[in-house]
């Protein structure tokens, strides 16, 4: 099967199912924010999110800003809240209504900072936050629940997770291998 | 301070050795592995050193093998066999080891051929081991029925008990005591009191007994105490059971505060630990120039012993059997999550 390939900054994506760049489209309904890529999968669908601060594409002298930026949107909860959860809504609602939901979907944050941590405890501790967000974001939960699960990977945990679809990460000089 | 321990056939232990650093040692490894083995080794051969004990007789009393039987300390195996354990540390002007050898088939304590006591004895050590079952809210009258009445009591508990009703220290409180009291006093919102034996924790209101007191409070108010009456001073040697027991994850990052100012101060500290988030407070607090040794014990099934792995890495902790736990816990959580059973 030919390989969906595709960048996401300095991020390389070979995806071996049927795959779409899903926030960038030639029109979009006004409001709604989109994840970068929708997957198909045997039993699920995935929308997967890619967060990369430690892209090699941002200018130099934006690298540093770029991921105070970052730390701090994970810290005061904006990146969930703000960013993730309502990409990840805003997504199924369009998916929804194109009846594009014929299998459960599962939401996949992709976290691109090189230092980012690969202790299991604190990705399960950042996961949890993010679907009890996904379950609820107001005074009462959802009464439909729009996300199967979630899960949150790194770069290093990616070809564990998804061994079929290749990431790579691709600088100046060379293209790196999984 | 504590230099090395050395078990030959002592209890679960074939062969091993530990060295310690002068800061704090932090023991993890699965149930069984010996870590409070180890800690209560340390502890009898240190308390020794004020009390004068025989040290069969101290290990006899922290270890309270059944029938008070010393040859039941040693690696079970058919046949006769010796154990030793030797412990060394420094003392001013060099070291001092203290070894104990015995046979399977010692009945008593003085069977045992203990070498090296005189010098080990010569400068005694201020120890306190602390035991994962909080002790303080059972204190009134506990001293007195042990000391008169056959109790199946473990001397670590007795121990503790006596410790936290030392009469204070003369003179005044130094800066660093002040401000690890200070810490304390903070978590804890009040300070300890004692009267007739009782523990109280004393606020704006007014004074609350230990029995009604979350456990995890009673764990400050124990190393308040400790601080206070000058137990835990510089050259202490304080060893800690399960520090996260019946403790709110919350809290820990003050007990680690604690633990490193007490280990700046000169306290050198041996905890055994099963918990994720002491480890993570430790890696997230320590300096650069605090003293800290991760010790990994592992079972190995074909030696049929314990071995061990020390680091003073955090990331470098290898098996790491909390993450590893934790590990487990993420694939589980993703092969769920994207349906892969």
């Amino acid at each position: 099967m030919k390989h969906s390939v595709f960048r996401e900054g300095d991020l390389r994506f070979e995806f071996a199912t049927e795959s779409e760049k899903f926030d960038v489209r030639s029109s979009s309904p006004h409001g709604m924010k989109f994840v970068d890529f929708v997957i198909s999968g045997d039993k699920e669908n995935y929308l997967l999110e890619v967060k990369n601060p430690s892209d090699s594409q941002i200018p130099s002298e934006y690298q540093h800003s770029t991921r105070e930026e970052f730390a701090k949107k994970m810290l005061d909860g904006e990146l969930i809240n703000h960013e993730l959860v309502p990409k990840a809504r805003d997504s199924y609602c369009f998916l929804h209504l194109m009846k594009r939901d014929d299998k459960p979907f599962v939401f996949v944050v992709l976290l691109g900072l090189s230092e980012f941590t690969n202790e299991e405890a604190l990705l399960m501790g950042f996961k949890d936050g993010l679907n009890s967000r996904l379950n609820n974001e107001c005074d009462t939960p959802w009464k439909r629940k729009y996300v199967k699960d979630c899960i949150v990977v790194t770069e290093a945990k990616w070809k564990n997770v998804f061994p079929e679809h290749k990431l790579h990460r691709i600088n100046d000089e060379t293209t790196s291998t999984d | 301070m504590i230099k090395k321990i050395k078990f030959d056939q002592f209890t679960i232990f074939k062969e091993l050795t530990v060295d310690f650093f002068p800061g704090i040692n932090v023991f993890i490894g699965t149930n069984g592995t010996g870590k409070t083995h180890i800690l209560k080794a340390v502890y009898a051969a240190a308390d020794i050193t004020k009390t004068k004990k025989n040290f069969a007789d101290k290990i006899l009393g922290v270890y309270m093998p059944s029938e008070l039987q010393l040859g039941r300390l040693i690696y079970r195996k058919p046949g006769s066999s010796e154990g030793a354990v030797a412990i060394t540390r420094k003392l001013n002007g060099g070291n001092a080891t203290l070894r104990m050898s015995f046979s399977n088939h010692a009945k008593r304590s003085d069977s045992a051929k203990i070498i090296g006591i005189n010098k080990w004895c010569s400068e005694p050590i201020e120890s306190v081991y602390i035991p994962v079952k909080e002790m303080l809210a059972n204190a009134p009258g506990f001293n007195s029925m042990v000391t008169y009445r056959e109790l199946h009591f473990e001397e670590i508990y007795v121990d503790i008990v006596n410790r936290a009703l030392t009469p204070l220290l003369k003179g005044n409180v130094d800066g660093d005591r002040r401000r690890i009291l200070e810490i304390l006093q903070n978590a804890m919102k009040g300070k300890v009191r004692v009267k007739k034996e009782e523990f109280f924790l004393r606020n704006k209101q007014g004074n609350l007994e230990f029995s009604l007191l979350a456990e995890g409070i009673r764990k400050l108010g124990l190393l308040w105490m400790l601080i206070q009456n000058g137990t835990l001073l510089s050259g202490s040697l304080l060893l800690w059971d399960e520090p996260e027991a019946n403790l709110n994850p919350k809290l820990l990052q003050s007990i680690v505060e604690i633990l490193l100012e007490l280990q700046r101060m000169g306290v050198q500290i041996l905890v055994a630990t099963h918990d994720y988030v002491f480890l993570k407070e430790l890696d997230l607090q320590a300096k650069a120039t605090d003293s800290i040794a991760f010790h990994s014990l592992y079972r190995v099934p074909e030696q049929q012993t314990v071995a061990i792995e020390t680091t003073d890495k955090y990331l470098d902790i290898h098996p790491n059997a909390i993450a590893e736990t934790f590990t487990d816990l993420y694939n589980r959580d993703v092969e769920r999550a994207i349906g892969r059973k």
